[in-house]
């Protein structure tokens, strides 16, 4: 892969890996740092880049792995997914009921279990479908399914026992 | 879209099954109050950008590129250097060992010279002050 190759296809890349380096790190200085050391690392690939199928996988799998290797480098600090989605990023939703249930479906998607998390994270937010999630987890799509799957319909069913209570409060 | 479409696709979504343009299309028909749009708004509000991280993510790969060409050129440097210190002392210790010889060799043959050209007094016959014989055996 040339310079202007790379610049055009590989560069473009950290725009998106920069949030779930954040949500990883949990600092956006070392997010930083981060998705730079991971730049760095797919320009020394950068010959065998371009047989990859799948760049942005690989792009992200490069982050994911260099954000895990900080966070042990950094051992006293554990990686907690559920903490930073709701902290990180107040609501920005205009009505205050609509702020509530933006916070209720943030708290929601926090207390999911680790993978869920992840997975849920990838799809929705960084936008990797499933074949890329799979490459980036290095896990079978079927998994990948099930984990959305189960993820999301938690979410479902906490948001309708929270409207079933708000509705009876109401009452 | 029919109510019962909208209502399968809803029901795609929480079970994990929607392409994303599914997932834009759920966007722009689900009621603003209903779950699936306040967790897609939710979602949304989590995907933020950062400025500046591609140049600096591209200044990063250029300064590390620089210090690697330093390097590299400090090791060249120095490899030349010691070459050269190495192949000057060689040519040095060659030269003396030349000069030596050459000495030893001088020595020889000034030795040998001296040798042919004086004469022992046991050879001397008859000798005053105009003249000298020699026996010439």
């Amino acid at each position: 892969m040339t310079e202007k190759e790379f610049k055009i296809k590989v560069l473009p890349l950290s725009l998106l890996v920069f949030p779930m380096a954040k949500r990883m790190l949990r600092d956006e200085e070392a997010a930083k740092d981060a998705v730079q050391l991971s730049m760095l690392k797919l320009w020394e690939k950068r010959r065998q880049l371009k047989k990859c199928e799948n760049l942005k996988a690989f792009a992200f799998r490069v982050v994911r792995n260099t954000c895990l290797d900080e966070i042990k480098r950094k051992k006293p600090v554990s990686f907690n997914h559920s903490e930073n989605i709701i902290s990180m990023h107040p609501c920005e939703s205009n009505s205050y009921d609509e702020k509530e249930a933006v916070g209720l479906v943030k708290k929601h998607i926090a207390e999911l279990p680790k993978k869920q998390l992840e997975v849920i994270q990838m799809k929705d937010i960084d936008g990797l479908d499933y074949p890329e999630i799979a490459d980036v987890l290095n896990t079978d799509i079927a998994y990948i399914r099930v984990l959305l799957s189960r993820a999301r319909k938690t979410i479902k069913q906490k948001l309708e026992n929270d409207y079933a209570y708000e509705a009876v409060r109401q009452r | 879209m029919k109510p019962f479409d909208r209502d399968k696709l809803k029901e795609n979504f929480w079970a994990g099954n929607t392409s994303f343009s599914d997932e834009e299309m759920l966007k722009e028909i689900a009621e603003t109050d209903s779950s699936e749009a306040i967790y897609l708004e939710a979602m949304q509000q989590e995907h933020f950008s950062v400025k500046n991280i591609e140049k600096s993510s591209w200044n990063f790969i250029q300064q590390k590129r620089k210090n690697k060409r330093r390097v590299r050129f400090s090791i060249a440097a120095s490899v030349a250097i010691v070459v050269g210190i190495m192949g000057l002392s060689f040519q040095n210790q060659r030269q003396a060992k030349l000069l030596e010889q050459f000495i030893i060799l001088e020595q020889t043959l000034n030795h040998v010279s001296s040798e042919l050209t004086t004469t022992h007094k046991s050879d001397v016959i008859y000798q005053d002050d105009y003249i000298v014989i020699v026996a010439n055996n």
